[in-house]
């Protein structure tokens, strides 16, 4: 039986929102698995390009926060998560940056480029500007 | 030892680029074979002048988010 187009996005909305709070939980358990601590709290944020990106707040150091952001992207590649940390920031701006990168990496995220590459066109053009 | 080009280091990174698929082909044999890989300061350069003029077409991963504009720019460096 065909469902009425509007019927059909209320339905396909609510299975996302279940699989979203399915992940969350795995998200949550997987965090206390790993910390032994209850994170402070685990929120979903809808992100318009990568979906839902699960957000944990953990009562720790951002080395430790980090460390964990790391071995949870590690379990579960694809599923964007970002670990917050309430505690000081005991690494310097650098740091960060590549305990980031090296997250991101873990779970398989990359930039997207939206507007169209063209990667040879662009840098020749980039480079006939410059003045020999 | 291998010099990278501005060229091959972008389009391994993004996959959107028509290039792609050969320039990560590349990267994967020079990484296998443990060939030393090199770049020049002119690369970093050119890398920094492409993708910070094309910042605001990009769209970073969530892990990024709380990066300011500036700050933004680095991910992409660290990476390629």
């Amino acid at each position: 039986m065909a469902l009425p187009m509007s019927q059909l996005h209320a339905v396909v909305s609510t299975a996302l929102n279940v699989a979203a709070t399915l992940t969350a939980e795995i998200v949550l358990q997987a965090a206390r698995a790993l910390t032994g601590l209850a994170p402070r709290q685990v929120r979903v944020e809808e992100d318009p390009d990568w979906g839902p990106t699960y957000v944990i707040t953990l009562d720790v150091k951002a080395s430790e926060a980090l460390r964990i952001n790391l071995e949870l992207q590690k379990t579960l590649p694809g599923v964007p998560v970002v670990v917050e940390w309430t505690g000081p920031t005991d690494i310097s701006n650098d740091e960060l940056l590549e305990r980031q990168v090296e997250i991101a990496h873990a779970g398989g995220f990359r930039a997207r480029e939206t507007g169209g590459i063209d990667v040879v066109k662009e840098v020749t053009q980039q480079r006939d500007r410059w003045p020999i | 030892m291998a010099y990278l080009d501005t060229n091959l280091l972008l389009s391994h990174y993004f996959a959107e680029d028509p290039n792609h698929p050969y320039a990560a082909r590349l990267m994967e044999t020079l990484r296998r074979r443990g060939e030393e890989r090199r770049v020049s300061l002119l690369t970093l350069v050119e890398l920094y002048a492409y993708i910070s003029r094309r910042i605001g077409a990009l769209k970073l991963p969530p892990h990024y988010a709380r990066l300011s504009q500036e700050e933004k720019v680095a991910p992409y460096l660290y990476t390629c």
